[in-house]
């Protein structure tokens, strides 16, 4: 179950007694042009959107800074989601080029490119951008005010630097700002990461009372789009070596101020901010007769602190490429590009710990598995002292799947050296300052990277342990500069993007130009298969015809199949932590436990009873028991199984259990499911047999109706449609196997498809919405609706999760919240109408004819229900609050669901916050239920046809009713 | 007979051990596992507020919550608001006014004006009566609780500092 407790154990800051959470309101446009604030302005706050909630709720207003503070994480979240603001945005004026001033950074030579006529010309641009890259990533700070001093807690940071920047900001003297960062900042993205904190988390706690604990994710922490441009020209001769070199640096927006201290509109502190640039560090170290480097710009007060990462980047791609046209081993041709002794001598040295030797060409790779190497090297000229030089070197190896379109980063060599003799070097190579190097290097492979989400891809939490994968060695026994140094200085990873994206080209021949690196840029050029068993496929049967594929389908009837061998059970160390924790994320997805698991009974265990209208079907035992569960099935049988519905000794089992949906699974999610579902405690438990009326009794049958019913296909893309979406239909359609409750079924028990898909049904006397028709309701569900209801199982528009649909939303809270989007955005897309934006309807109940029988519904209502269910005033209870004019239960067009809920209560509620019903089977007759719900029907959903039979299906469902 | 394992609870600021079913009603496991008595029984149905604790600071009917909010929140009764010596203001208002008549209904009066209190501390009289809205008393002394929850507000916030 995913906790608040769990949330903030993500960082090491532990939690103060006296503790209030808080969230920002960001606007829509956040921009700055240098000087001031250019976004969205003027917020209008309306504070009644906060309903419910709004009294446990405080507005922090500065300016345009608004956030809201509360004594929970889950209030919190939910009043920032809820709170509604109005924004006055003006769209800054498109600024001409000719405003830009090209700034000289660098010039040597007589750069005239008249004097290259015989020469050849080569062009180039490369991008560079900061981004999310997993939105749903958050940070939490903390901070304390006790009038005089602020106490600051961060996951991490520089102290000094974020202390200056406050100070700045609240016009308090740096000794009464105490910051205690658990570790330093190791990338520029945690650098930028922590000063939104800290400014955020001060500004706040200034004016509260309280500790404030602030949480900002990846997705609020980069609104704006800061994107650098590098265009290189240059001259070449007859071998490729460059006769010139000019190179121009664009940004399209200045190095942005926290966001914070932008929005309070307090940011003359950083107008003065200078450019910390020499000149020497953008001159590439090789052997060029004209260069020019320049930076575009209306000013160049504000050099962006990527400009290095970027310029060196571009170099090194560039020199990459020239040493390709030239062919010639890329470390050789900047060897013969290099006077500096010093410099090739590191050049050697890293390339001989490295095992280098010549490169193949990328062509001469065509296998689904590709390798490559690549070398990148760059060079920092010292501050305050230019005798003083960082250098570093990398060698990258990566491998690119191109059956699964996986790029893997395998190994990184990081040679670094520091060309000056007043560092005592042997005091700098201690195991510290290695992991220090280490851990910044990890962290800029996984900046550089954009791995791909394609729709079977899990969550972060995998992506990330893929970064863990790569092994980093340094070399040289010298870091660069002192510990304070190394924190900040850029020096030791700069080379990471080009060489990681000159590996990749020596691995697939695809030249990559834009920072982050794309996987799915590298999947489209290089080519890209989902599953190579599908188009196998239909090759087969595009090239045996017809009359095999009639050979095909008796074959699939023919009802005996064989059993396949028993396996002695899986090692339990058989797979590996990255594949079981896939696993994991598949069997919540595909809900096994929610159905493997009886009521009070051990998790996947099996015997819990599914009615259906043939008869009781019971789950089987799932663990890996090899006398009563699947111990001894091979990944065969189980594939078998979840695809076609067979056991492994060869009966078949009923449709109850969705394999038609499972077919859809890709075969990378089912092997992590097999392992995942092998690696846990086996359990001995034998549960009930199944028992159903004959014919449906006679096992064998099945095989005519899979062969009419069953198609088994894995999931495939739909190419014109994005990822997100392609995601959503994969769990819903697959894994999620949402048809199985909400498509309705035929005389045969099979899903209706077509324009049936999803549109509702009766499962276990519980109503299952039609999900194509969600526009529908009262409120209209929209893609936001439908994401807080599957996240939280409540939305205040339309109700709260009960019944089947609980466990339901426990299981799927704990997946990644991407996977919620997506499912969200793929149902909301089943819906025609346009998506309106969601607004909270005041309740007005209107006055119903006044009969006998609703006086006395009304009275019940009154008594009953009212305390926790009356719209406007009343007490603020624990647990949420459902309203019934939006409710989908009463505007439904059969009573069942309310009646049911009214007799059962929610004694399991999909998430514990959400609050319990009480059952009051025992307290309401049938005529007190009948008069209630009638009252409901009339009052709170007056344009609908009133229910007629309600007393017996009230009399139907108590009876139900164990 | 095996005994279930005892897990550990937070009520009222204090750590205490038992080993009630986690599904079992909360207000159960106050009185008869904690032995505070503050919280009454009344309905059973969250209807009537006799049974009202604070969870989190927000009032809660006891009687149709799980066990299992004492996971991960914090519950605190009447009995837990003050002491004998340093009565909370709320409960110092309620004597003062005289406000009760069986007294069957008084924990539910308390913790739902003390939650109203927490969260606003300088209520009018009608946020006073729609919060008491679903509290019953079946004796009559609405008039007199009205005015002990007046001088509530009052004695609370000559106390704060």
């Amino acid at each position: 179950m995913h906790t608040e407790a769990e949330d903030i154990q993500v960082t090491p800051i532990t939690p103060h007694s006296n503790l209030l959470y808080s969230k920002l309101v960001l606007p829509p446009h956040i921009t700055w042009n240098g000087l001031h604030y250019t976004g969205s302005e003027t917020p209008r706050i309306y504070r009644q959107s906060l309903t419910t909630i709004a009294q446990q709720v405080d507005i922090v207003t500065l300016n345009n800074l608004i956030a809201v503070v509360a004594p929970t994480l889950t209030l919190a979240r939910k009043a920032a989601q809820q709170l509604k603001v109005e924004w006055t945005y003006q769209a800054p004026e498109e600024q001409l080029p000719e405003q830009n001033h090209r700034f000289s950074l660098f010039k040597q030579g007589q750069f005239n490119t008249e004097l290259h006529d015989k020469s050849q010309r080569i062009s180039r641009t490369y991008q560079w951008s900061d981004a999310a890259k997993d939105i749903t990533q958050s940070y939490f700070a903390q901070a304390f005010f006790n009038g005089t001093t602020l106490s600051l807690e961060l996951p991490f940071g520089h102290t000094a630097i974020l202390a200056f920047e406050l100070s700045a900001l609240l016009n308090l003297p740096t000794t009464a700002i105490q910051i205690q960062c658990t570790q330093p900042a190791l990338t520029e993205q945690e650098i930028w990461i922590s000063r939104n904190l800290a400014s955020a988390v001060a500004l706040i706690a200034l004016t509260q009372k309280a500790t404030i604990m602030l949480e900002l994710t990846q997705e609020e922490l980069y609104r704006h789009q800061q994107q650098l441009t590098c265009t290189i020209d240059v001259h070449v001769d007859e071998q490729y070596q460059p006769l010139s070199w000019q190179a121009t640096l664009q940004c399209d927006m200045p190095s942005i101020p926290p966001y914070a201290a932008l929005l309070k509109g307090q940011v003359s502190h950083y107008e003065s901010a200078s450019p910390l640039l020499n000149g020497q560090s953008v001159r590439p170290p090789y052997h060029i007769p004209h260069i020019d480097i320049g930076y575009n710009a209306a000013t160049t007060a504000l050099i962006p602190d990527n400009l290095l990462l970027i310029h060196s980047f571009a170099q090194e791609s560039l020199m990459d490429e020239l040493a390709a046209l030239a062919d010639k081993d890329p470390i050789v041709y900047r060897l013969d590009l290099t006077d500096n002794e010093q410099t090739k001598q590191f050049i050697m040295t890293v390339g001989e710990q490295a095992n280098w030797s010549t490169l193949t060409q990328p062509a001469t790779k065509n296998l689904p598995v590709m390798t490559g190497r690549g070398f990148a090297y760059s060079q920092i000229i010292d501050q305050e002292n230019t005798h003083k030089k960082h250098v570093s070197a990398w060698v990258a190896d990566v491998e690119y799947d191109a059956n699964l379109g996986h790029l893997q980063v395998k190994r990184i060599i990081v040679g670094q050296d520091t060309f000056d003799t007043t560092i005592n070097k042997s005091a700098l190579s201690s195991p510290a300052n290695q992991q220090i190097t280490t851990n910044k290097t990890r962290s800029t492979i996984q900046q550089v990277l954009n791995k791909s989400n394609s729709f079977d891809q899990w969550g972060s939490t995998l992506a990330n342990t893929a970064y863990d994968q790569t092994e980093i060695n340094i070399i040289g026994q010298h870091t660069p500069s002192l510990q304070t140094s190394i924190e900040n200085n850029q020096a030791c990873v700069m080379p990471a993007a080009a060489a990681i994206s000159n590996a990749i080209f020596n691995a697939t021949g695809v030249r990559l130009q834009s920072v982050p690196l794309d996987e799915a840029e590298l999947q489209k050029k290089v080519g890209y298969k989902t599953s190579t068993a599908s188009s196998n496929r239909r090759w087969k049967y595009g090239l045996i015809g017809g009359i095999a594929a009639i050979g095909g389908l008796t074959a699939a009837i023919w009802p005996f199949k064989p059993a396949i061998t028993p396996i002695a059970p899986v090692p339990a160390n058989f797979y590996s932590a990255e594949t079981i924790e896939r696993g994991r994320l598949v069997a919540i997805a595909g809900d096994c436990m929610v159905c493997h698991t009886a009521e009070h009974g051990q998790t996947n265990v099996g015997g819990r009873k599914l009615e259906t209208p043939f008869g009781d079907v019971y789950s089987t035992n799932i663990t890996p028991s090899v006398k009563t569960g699947i111990g001894s099935w091979s990944f065969e049988a189980f594939d078998r199984a979840m695809r076609q519905g067979i056991h492994q000794d060869g009966h078949q089992l009923y449709p109850a259990f969705p394999y038609t949906a499972f077919a859809k699974v890709t075969s990378n999610d089912m092997q992590a499911l097999y392992a995942y579902l092998m690696s846990q405690p086996a359990v001995e438990y034998t549960p009930p047999k199944t028992k159903l009326s004959f014919p449906f009794s006679v096992r064998p049958l099945l095989s005519v109706w899979n062969s009419l019913f069953h198609e088994n296909q894995v999931f495939t893309p739909n190419p014109d449609k994005s990822v997100l979406w392609n995601r959503g239909a994969y769990l819903v359609e697959g894994l999620g196997h949402c048809a199985a409750c909400h498509s309705p079924r035929n005389s045969f028990g099979a899903e209706k498809t077509g324009s049936s898909f999803l549109s509702g049904a009766m499962v276990d006397g519980w109503e299952a919405p039609a999900l194509n028709h969600l526009s529908k309701s009262p409120t209209p569900w929209t893609e936001n609706d439908l994401f807080t209801y599957l996240k939280t199982g409540f939305s205040p528009n339309h109700g709260v999760a009960t019944g089947p649909m609980a466990p339901v939303i426990t299981e799927m809270s704990q997946l990644p919240e991407q996977d919620i989007k997506a499912i969200a955005h793929y149902l909301s897309s089943l819906n025609t109408t346009s998506e309106t934006p969601s607004t909270v309807t005041t309740s007005v109940t209107p006055i119903p004819d006044i009969t006998a029988n609703t006086l006395l519904g009304k009275n019940i209502f009154q008594g009953s229900c009212a305390a926790c269910h009356q719209a406007g005033n009343g007490p603020t209870l624990y647990g949420v609050k459902p309203l019934f004019d939006v409710n989908t239960n009463i505007h439904s067009d059969t009573p069942d669901n309310l009646i049911k809920v009214i007799l059962e209560g929610i004694q399991q509620p999909a998430q514990k916050d959400l609050g319990y019903m009480p059952s009051f089977a025992n307290s309401l007759n049938d005529a007190q239920i009948t008069a209630l719900a009638q009252y409901l029907r009339s009052s709170f959903a007056p344009d609908k046809q009133p229910w007629t039979n309600i007393t017996p299906t009230v009399q139907r469902i108590r009876h139900s009713l164990h | 007979m095996k005994t279930p394992p005892t897990y550990p609870v937070i009520v009222n600021g204090q750590q205490h051990h038992i080993n009630a079913p986690k599904d079992a009603p909360l207000l159960n496991v106050l009185r008869n596992d904690l032995c505070l008595n503050g919280p009454k029984y009344g309905c059973g149905l969250g209807e009537c507020g006799a049974c009202t604790v604070l969870i989190d600071g927000i009032a809660a009917r006891s009687c149709v919550i799980k066990a299992d909010v004492l996971d991960n929140h914090t519950v605190t009764t009447l009995d837990g608001l003050g002491t004998a010596d340093k009565l909370d203001p709320v409960q110092q208002a309620f004597i003062q006014e005289q406000a009760a008549q069986c007294g069957y209904c008084m924990n539910g009066m308390i913790m739902t004006i003390k939650a109203l209190l927490l969260r606003n501390p300088n209520p009018s009289e009608q946020d006073i009566r729609a919060e008491l809205d679903f509290n019953l008393c079946r004796c009559g002394t609405h008039i007199e609780i009205i005015n002990a929850a007046l001088l509530a507000v009052k004695l609370s916030q000559s106390t704060e500092i």
